[in-house]
């Protein structure tokens, strides 16, 4: 019996010792400023916010004109530097900057992907001014679909959106 | 990992073939002295894991029947290179604490053979340093490259001890023990450690380990059935 009982840990020691699980890698592309448009319509006492999706969102990294075009309100900041900038024609309403200013901090995944740079938001504003307010909803970054931010656009003072 | 496999079972059964032999010296009861071992399994994680090189060595000693004080020492040096990362650290540790011989001979049975539970304290330090590491980013120029100076790094665990030590000769044993490990405090750094020495995957704060070990007894005295039974009480023999 007793035997037997050894024989079966020393089975338990040598799965024990063999198993190991690896690391997963996520690209540094999936930490993402990830943006919702909300419509607002205030009639007398009345304001009812909606959320809205435009017939088509252009953006663009200033700094990298070669980069791909985002064809959705996805942004990959850039970690070389506190601000992204970026170009932007919602709607087809002519080509605005978005400022995006963040902080940078360094964080270690696994010994598989290294480190990463995490994106807290600091402030978001367009020039020309193209809505109404900008919320920041979440300041972290994250590598997972939550908006970040939000811009609320007024029905009445901006109806070309 | 079949290789391994291989030599794990190899070791095991030989434990197995040697548990219930007995010394064929009838007068000797059991033998006081110091266990020296080292951990076989340190030298062959070079072969299978060729980013760390340790060495163990273990020193126990019988203070009442069936109990024993032990200590471990060791080292270890591990480094880890992809295209992120080029790292390495190295450092030692020890263990104390104490088994208990679970076949609970008693003062008259004759035979070494411990099949133990032990509890252990553990303590490690080393120092860990990052030459380079690369960020890539989704721009083509914006990745970032960089290096982090040497740290040093410590940390406490206890860990609960489960295993056997058989006298495949005179004074020569074999042994194999598999351990878990709690992880009590450590002291952190931007990057935990590769592998912390003693304790394993620095990333987990609860770990596995499996040792096999060869162990020599140093002789210093011999209990024969004479001094037990002078030591003992008429009746109980």
């Amino acid at each position: 019996m007793r035997i037997i009982l050894i024989y079966c840990i020393s089975i338990v020691f040598l799965f024990v010792a063999c198993n190991t699980i690896p690391d997963t890698c996520k690209e540094q592309s999936a930490w993402q400023l990830r943006i919702g448009f909300k419509k607002v319509k205030i009639a007398g006492n009345l304001k009812t916010v909606k959320d809205s999706t435009f017939r088509s969102f252009i953006a663009q990294y200033i700094s990298h004109p070669d980069t791909n075009v985002f064809k959705t309100p996805s942004l990959p900041l850039a970690q070389g530097s506190d601000t992204s900038i970026f170009s932007i024609d919602i709607n087809k309403n002519g080509i605005q900057k978005l400022y995006v200013v963040y902080k940078r901090d360094r964080t270690f995944e696994n010994y598989t992907c290294g480190f990463r740079t995490n994106f807290t938001l600091d402030t978001i504003y367009t020039i020309p001014k193209i809505c109404d307010s900008i919320i920041i909803v979440q300041p972290n970054i994250t590598d997972v679909y939550q908006e970040n931010c939000r811009f609320y656009f007024n029905s009445d003072t901006t109806a070309q959106y | 990992m079949f290789t391994r496999k291989i030599a794990g079972f190899t070791l095991t059964a030989i434990l197995l073939l040697n548990i219930n032999h007995s010394i064929a010296q009838d007068s000797i009861q059991w033998v006081r002295g110091v266990r020296i071992g080292c951990d076989l399994t340190r030298f062959a994680l070079y072969e299978f894991q060729p980013d760390r090189k340790a060495m163990e060595f273990s020193f126990d000693t019988e203070f009442k029947r069936n109990k024993f004080v032990t200590a471990e020492i060791g080292m270890e040096q591990s480094k880890n290179e992809n295209n992120r990362l080029s790292y390495k650290s190295s450092g030692f540790y020890g263990r104390v604490g104490v088994d208990f011989n679970i076949l609970k001979k008693d003062k008259l049975e004759k035979g070494r053979d411990v099949v133990f539970v032990g509890f252990r304290y553990g303590y490690y330090n080393m120092t860990q340093q990052t030459d380079a590491y690369v960020i890539p980013s989704y721009y083509s120029t914006d990745t970032l490259r960089g290096s982090y100076s040497s740290k040093n790094l410590y940390g406490h665990w206890v860990e609960v001890a489960f295993g056997l030590k058989v006298e495949v000769l005179q004074n020569l044993f074999l042994g194999a023990s598999m351990r878990g490990r709690v992880l009590l405090f450590s002291k952190k750094d931007l990057n935990y450690p590769y592998y912390a020495p003693g304790f394993g995957k620095g990333a987990n704060s609860t770990n596995f380990g499996v040792n096999y070990s060869i162990y020599y007894q140093i002789p210093l005295s011999k209990v024969t059935a004479k001094k037990v039974a002078k030591r003992l009480p008429p009746q109980t023999i």
